[in-house]
């Protein structure tokens, strides 16, 4: 006896096999392609796929039979953000919290749209709602690490994503997180290394995949410029060189500043081709 | 489909904040890194840093405030290089460039604030089609050689007018 093509399908985008998932649904008869339930999943491997505009396609269609499906009204809205257009995520899911106010999922989707659009403190506000809704919700606690990050609170967001893997120690996510902070403060050794383990937890993240070779790829001494501006911050190396380039003209080291010049101005260059290198291969 | 709940029934928090903006254009024009922005002002001064950080500024999608405060921060910091410079009438061309170069990284600094929660947010939400920043190096020579070479006429003229 063969499986429930739904049931099929469903596994496979619960497994992460997005591809695998259309496959099974194309052999669905047309009452049964056009049911909610089998428009859900479509668009859920498309989400997967990154095919928002097919994902919000399915979503509507499936919303047109059952227009207050709140699982159908979370995918539009993640479809809607995939796709750039904020307005139409955030009504759509608004329309699912209008029938579950107090849902944390639904709650953390919105914070999310909130922050894509800049609304950060709103976001909070949402967050804490969904904390409430839901004391101690992983959903939550990711969505925290994101609106700190956004705020350039990086030392939170490290703190919020150990306490996420101390959780679950194999969540992608939080290695993914770690990864991206590293490379952000230039330890491509640790980015290196979280991102491969997001990876390995994660094989269908192809964007991490990618994030794990670039980091692993800067740790060689080509890019020591670039993780020398990431590590110590670009402006604080820039009034350091122009401080120091500064006082060895004023106490009269003319040769040591014209030395020294010539090294910053070397080392600039360098690190710009670097950049130019790493904008090239897509890093 | 009813995608808007009812105002009435909806507490503050679930109100729309988002319902009157458009949706993003893919317009294929990926930001530049905003360290990077820093050459540019050193090597081409308070001009070609003013029109990259704002194009830079503008494909972010910053609204109009901001905008107009990194165009502030740009003619602002000419200002007062050419009001900085008229009063060092003995100084030697080495120590002319520095004071330039130091109002223009100066003026880089704030238009690096004003960008940077943008920066953050398009590194965190990027889709798959916008993964990678576009590379500075030909727009930023070109902006340092060509608007350099402005803001030199520019500065020598005000300060022969002075």
């Amino acid at each position: 006896m063969s499986a429930d093509p739904l049931t099929v399908a469903a596994r496979y985008v619960e497994i992460g096999r997005p591809e695998l998932a259309l496959q099974a649904l194309a052999g669905l008869d047309g009452d049964t392609a056009a049911h909610p339930y089998a428009l859900l999943l479509r668009g859920r491997a498309l989400c997967e796929m990154e095919r928002f505009d097919d994902a919000a396609q399915a979503a509507r269609d499936g919303l047109a039979d059952a227009p207050a499906d709140i699982a159908l009204l979370y995918l539009l809205s993640v479809a809607e953000e995939g796709r750039g257009d904020l307005a139409a995520a955030e009504a759509a899911i608004l329309a699912a919290l209008a029938e579950e106010s107090d849902d944390a999922v639904l709650l953390c989707q919105y914070a999310r749209v909130l922050m894509h659009g800049g609304a950060l403190d709103k976001a909070e506000r949402v967050l804490d709602k969904a904390d409430a809704a839901e004391p101690g919700s992983v959903g939550v606690l990711t969505n925290r690490v994101s609106l700190a990050y956004l705020r350039h609170d990086d030392k939170t967001a490290e703190r919020l994503t150990k306490e996420l893997l101390a959780l679950d120690p194999e969540d992608a996510q939080a290695h993914r997180l770690l990864g991206a902070l590293a490379a952000n403060r230039g330890d491509m050794d640790t980015a290196a290394e979280r991102l491969g383990t997001a990876v390995r937890e994660d094989p269908g993240d192809h964007r991490t995949a990618d994030a794990a070779r670039a980091a692993g790829g800067m740790r060689s001494l080509f890019w020591l410029p670039n993780r020398f501006f990431a590590r110590y911050g670009a402006i604080q190396t820039w009034i350091g060189a122009v401080v120091v380039l500064s006082l060895l003209r004023t106490t009269g080291m003319a040769g040591l500043a014209v030395a020294a010049t010539i090294a910053w101005v070397v080392f600039c260059i360098w690190s710009w081709v670097a950049a130019a290198v790493a904008s090239r291969r897509g890093w | 489909m009813p995608l808007r709940p009812d105002a009435d029934t909806a507490d503050d928090l679930l109100r729309p904040s988002f319902a009157d903006r458009a949706p993003a254009r893919a317009t294929g024009t990926r930001p530049w890194r905003l360290s990077s922005q820093a050459y540019v002002a050193f090597f081409g001064g308070l001009l070609a840093v003013t029109t990259i950080a704002f194009v830079n500024a503008r494909r972010l999608g910053l609204a109009a405030g901001p905008l107009a405060l990194i165009l502030l921060a740009g003619f602002g910091g000419l200002a007062l290089e050419v009001a900085v410079l008229s009063t060092m009438a003995e100084a030697g061309g080495a120590q002319l460039r520095m004071v330039a170069r130091v109002i223009a990284l100066a003026a880089w600094g704030g238009m690096y604030f004003l960008q940077r929660v943008a920066d953050r947010r398009y590194h965190h939400f990027r889709s798959g089609e916008d993964d990678a920043y576009a590379g500075l190096l030909v727009p930023g020579l070109l902006a340092s050689i060509g608007l350099g070479l402005v803001e030199l006429l520019l500065v020598t003229t005000a300060l022969d007018l002075a």
